[in-house]
């Protein structure tokens, strides 16, 4: 199987996946007991109201007409309007999702440094006290909530030290303890993955053969080693995508950085539900595309990948 | 089969001690929730150890229940979702075709949705409420079990004890039951096991962000959320919730990782 063959196989699955994903949610919200125009409008609301909210919803067609509609409107890219501030979703999410893109840019470096030094450390140091202690940090890494991480770096650095805003969104210091949180949460696997993966390599006899030959251990190591180690730890990077988006969720509430999490957290407070069924699809979405351009990307990185794929 | 396993040891004691701590307080403190506007945020007391929360609840009644709340929650949903889980697994691969076809690609299609945005979306839409965060819970964690024991079962579908099995006339239920089932029993333990910490930081998750129980009842997302508002005066209010959350994840962290290392599974 060459690549293209591999790769209209895998745009016939993310085709699926997007179709699938989509009626999932549309099915959700219309089979799910209760009324939403009544929930929107609260259960006091004139039948006036009610009617003419569900006219502008389109929810007084027959179901399998407003599916179809609802179909064209995602392939039109056209999500609908906000019902609290009447603007289309699309609008709302391109307002807040500058924000979330510079959180995810900047956790995500936070976590590689970290992983990164720590892992390789880790790994070089196989079975010493620095391993089990780096060890240790990260699984305390994994198991501390952002919501609770967040607070207490607000504690430290704001109220105690003075050194950063507590939350707001109005510049780059505010974004530090919002990317330190989310960046340490994304770095307690990450760092596991570097260990496993560059430990794996230093065991390989091609190291050995590159020490006989007399490199320098710079050199293998960030010629050799880090090379072979990448495919796992850019899957991982990859993967940890989905962790940043639902990631930046709960961060974003935590510093009120206005990012798509506290507007999807926002609107589903406020009962807005075009705005909510947006911004799902739009994360999913997003998501699976991520997943999409990291399978894709093994092709490019790996010979090995791309040869098993090639016999098949 | 690996015997000398730290990991396992440290999660089992430290979740012996943070449970048997909390069921001491509970003894001596007893549990008393109940909102008490006279006595808001209170410092601590004789008569409330940990103080006052902005309700006037006493602070470590709220985090006594709000933590057995997360355990059963985690219980519920880890009983639930890997029964149903392994039956569509085994299920799905001991019938084959079509039946297999679908449930593998709804299985796909639940794992589309990145981390907890599908319990998010389910909890927005229906109403708040314990079941509905069970619901939402389970559903995003069943898959795990389903794929498991799929791919355990399709190893062993057709080894020799299985056929010989079917040739004294075994019973469906009989090969299912004391032959694949036993086999995949490690991998659903380990499973459930590295399961829990996700579903109980969803969980608070769900609570922190005031899309999970109704606030008059105490979670432990619930209480660093309401003491975010006070984090000036009382950080306590945060601080206490907060490390009780932290090793209860953490306990069963290791334990997971310590149960995956002992049956050595890769999962």
């Amino acid at each position: 199987m060459g690549l293209n063959k591999y790769i209209i196989k895998r745009i016939i699955l993310l085709v699926f996946l997007l179709w699938a994903v989509s009626t999932m949610i549309f099915f959700l919200i219309h089979l799910i007991p209760g009324d939403p125009v009544v929930s929107i409008l609260g259960e006091g609301a004139n039948q006036q109201d009610i009617e003419r909210l569900r006219n502008q919803l389109g929810l007084n067609k027959p179901l399998i007409e407003q599916y179809i509609s609802y179909f064209k409107d995602i392939l039109n890219f056209n999500l609908g309007n906000s019902i609290f501030n009447n603007k289309s979703v699309i609008s709302n999410i391109l307002e807040y999702l500058p924000n979330t893109i510079y959180l995810a840019i900047f956790s995500m470096i936070i976590a590689i440094l970290i992983s990164f030094t720590a892992g390789t450390i880790s790994a070089f140091k196989e079975n010493t006290i620095t391993d089990s202690v780096i060890t240790f940090l990260s699984s305390s890494a994994l198991a501390i909530p952002n919501f609770f991480l967040g607070p207490l770096l607000i504690i430290l650095f704001s109220i105690k030290l003075g050194w950063f805003p507590v939350s707001g969104s109005e510049g780059f210091k505010y974004l530090i303890l919002p990317s330190i949180t989310l960046g340490t949460s994304l770095s307690a696997y990450l760092t596991r993955i570097v260990r496993v993966s560059i430990s794996k390599e230093l065991k390989k006899p091609y190291v050995l053969f590159a020490r006989a030959k007399g490199l320098s251990e710079k050199h293998i190591f960030f010629h050799h080693i880090l090379k072979n180690a990448m495919i796992p730890i850019i899957t991982t990077i990859g993967l940890q995508f989905g962790a940043l988006l639902t990631g930046s969720i709960v961060t974003e509430t935590v510093f009120s950085w206005q990012g798509i999490g506290v507007l999807l957290i926002r609107s589903i407070n406020r009962r807005d539900y075009p705005l909510v069924q947006g911004l799902i699809i739009f994360i999913t979405f997003v998501y699976l595309f991520i997943n999409f351009a990291v399978d894709i990307s093994y092709f490019f990185i790996s010979p090995a990948i791309r040869k098993e794929i090639e016999k098949k | 089969m690996k015997k000398n396993n730290i990991q396992l040891r440290i999660g089992i004691v430290l979740l012996s001690i943070v449970v048997l701590s909390l069921i001491i307080g509970y003894l001596i403190n007893g549990i008393n929730i109940e909102i008490n506007l006279e006595h808001r945020l209170e410092a601590s007391s004789k008569r409330f150890l940990l103080g006052t929360d902005e309700l006037g609840r006493d602070l470590l009644s709220c985090i006594i229940y709000g933590a057995f709340l997360s355990l059963l929650t985690a219980t519920i949903v880890v009983t639930i979702s890997s029964v149903f889980g392994s039956s569509i697994g085994m299920i799905s691969a001991l019938s084959g075709g079509i039946i297999d076809t679908i449930s593998m690609r709804i299985v796909d299609i639940i794992l589309s949705f990145p981390g907890i945005l599908l319990a998010i979306a389910l909890v927005s839409f229906f109403n708040q409420g314990f079941w509905a965060i069970v619901f939402a819970l389970t559903f995003s964690s069943w898959v795990g079990y389903a794929r498991i024991v799929r791919s355990e079962a399709l190893k062993h579908k057709n080894s020799l004890f299985i056929i010989s099995a079917k040739s004294y006339n075994s019973s469906f239920f009989r090969i299912v039951f004391s032959h694949l089932l036993p086999l995949s029993l490690p991998l659903i333990i380990v499973q459930a096991s590295l399961s829990v910490s996700g579903i109980i930081l969803s969980e608070s998750s769900l609570n922190f962000l005031g899309i999970g129980l109704k606030p008059d009842i105490p979670t432990l997302g619930q209480l660093i959320d309401s003491g975010r508002g006070h984090i000036f005066d009382r950080s306590e209010m945060i601080i206490y919730p907060g490390i009780i959350l932290f090793l209860i994840i953490i306990s069963f962290i290791f334990i997971g990782e310590g149960l995956r290392k002992r049956f050595e599974i890769d999962l």
